[in-house]
């Protein structure tokens, strides 16, 4: 069977393909953002955390706390995605955990948007806990702050600000991951 | 023999030093550890503050940092908190550390008078004091007696603020239920020991220079 189509229905069968094919870009534009907005940062709590930092092994695992409304944390997290690039093929595994407050929705999209700014293609993990809980949990006074792990799982070195005359640096974090790698 | 007696000896003297000196949230200072004197340190108000010319039976210090949203967020309640003893021999002097630009003395200026500072807030800018303090986060109080040793250090209260983004401010643990610096200052008026001397201060990093 052959349907003909005046002019008149012709302009309205093409307006109608082009609005539909126009929503459906815009939805999958919208879902493939949410997609990304997932995919940067995995919520867990710390008993989940203790668990799945162990998949890593036998990797060295680095493990760099900062939140958005850490200013040191945001300034120092190029150090990180330098590191990664460094020693992401010897053996070292990289993962962010993120310390916003788990209620506020305005924060933790930030975090997204900097991750994805930041091109830190590693696992980044928020910390689905109460703020002051998760510190607690952690055994944490102050942040930005690096914690590592070594091949077997047991923290090695904890970098911290929590001494004012000994505030760590990216040296430190790389000489901690020289020393383990040298252990083996 | 002597190596082990000698080796346990230095252990149990580094164990004994670390309960000593070294507080719980602090590793500088300790409850019950003497003031760090300072000197000529430059006020918003114009004058320059030492720690000999303060006399009053209750000193306050408190780390902040203009930058920080939890200072921001605990603002109001810090001046509620100086309002409210200002009848009393008691003082609270504001402590400024950071480098950065927005924490120096024309920012702390401008973020005191916005505020309604009406203490004095002092720029350490050598970062002595701040050291000396073991202050490592912002706000950080240290509350010293009248023979200035330190018996309360930590938190404002048990649920701290942060300013958001949109200027609204949000305790995390929904409105505070123990206020451990007025508790300590109520506790030094009335000759009494201050109950609670120590809580983990939640806040922003100090940055010192290495």
């Amino acid at each position: 069977m052959v349907v003909r189509l005046s002019m008149f229905n012709k302009i309205r069968f093409f307006l109608a393909v082009l609005c539909f094919g126009t929503a459906f870009l815009i939805s999958s534009y919208t879902i493939a953002e949410s997609d990304v907005y997932e995919e940067r940062m995995t919520a867990i709590n710390y008993a989940e955390w203790e668990s799945q930092r162990l998949q890593y092994l036998p990797k060295i695992v680095v493990v760099d706390l900062w939140a958005m409304w850490c200013v040191s944390c945001i300034e120092r997290f190029p150090e990180m995605v330098n590191l990664h690039h460094k020693y992401k093929d010897q053996n070292v595994e990289f993962v962010s955990m993120n310390l916003d407050d788990r209620e506020d929705k305005k924060s933790l999209e930030l975090a997204n948007q900097f991750l994805k700014k930041m091109n830190a293609n590693f696992d980044h993990y928020h910390m689905d806990e109460n703020l002051l809980h998760a510190f607690e949990k952690i055994d944490l006074i102050g942040i930005p702050a690096v914690l590592i792990y070594d091949q077997k799982g047991n923290e090695q070195f904890r970098l911290t600000g929590d001494n004012p005359n000994k505030q760590f640096t990216e040296i430190d974090i790389e000489e901690a991951i020289i020393h383990l790698l040298n252990r083996t | 023999m002597k190596l082990i007696v000698k080796t346990l000896i230095i252990g149990l003297t580094l164990s004994l030093s670390g309960l000593v000196f070294a507080g719980k949230y602090n590793s500088i200072i300790s409850i019950g550890d003497p003031m760090p004197a300072f000197n000529d340190l430059p006020s918003i108000s114009g004058k320059n503050v030492s720690s000999a010319e303060l006399n009053e039976d209750v000193l306050v210090l408190v780390s902040l940092a203009n930058h920080c949203p939890w200072v921001k967020g605990m603002d109001e309640d810090l001046v509620n908190l100086a309002n409210s003893f200002e009848e009393e021999s008691v003082r609270i002097i504001g402590l400024s550390m950071n480098h950065r630009e927005d924490d120096r003395l024309p920012t702390m200026k401008i973020h005191a008078e916005k505020n309604g500072y009406q203490f004095e807030y002092l720029y350490d800018e050598s970062q002595e004091l701040g050291r000396m303090l073991g202050a490592t986060r912002t706000p950080e109080y240290f509350v010293f007696n009248k023979e200035r040793e330190l018996v309360y250090t930590g938190a404002l209260y048990d649920s701290p603020a942060k300013m958001n983004s949109d200027g609204t401010v949000k305790h995390i643990n929904g409105d505070p239920t123990q206020f451990y610096v007025n508790d300590a200052i109520i506790s030094l008026l009335e000759g009494k020991e201050v109950a609670i001397k120590e809580t983990r201060a939640h806040g922003c990093s100090v940055k010192y220079v290495q």
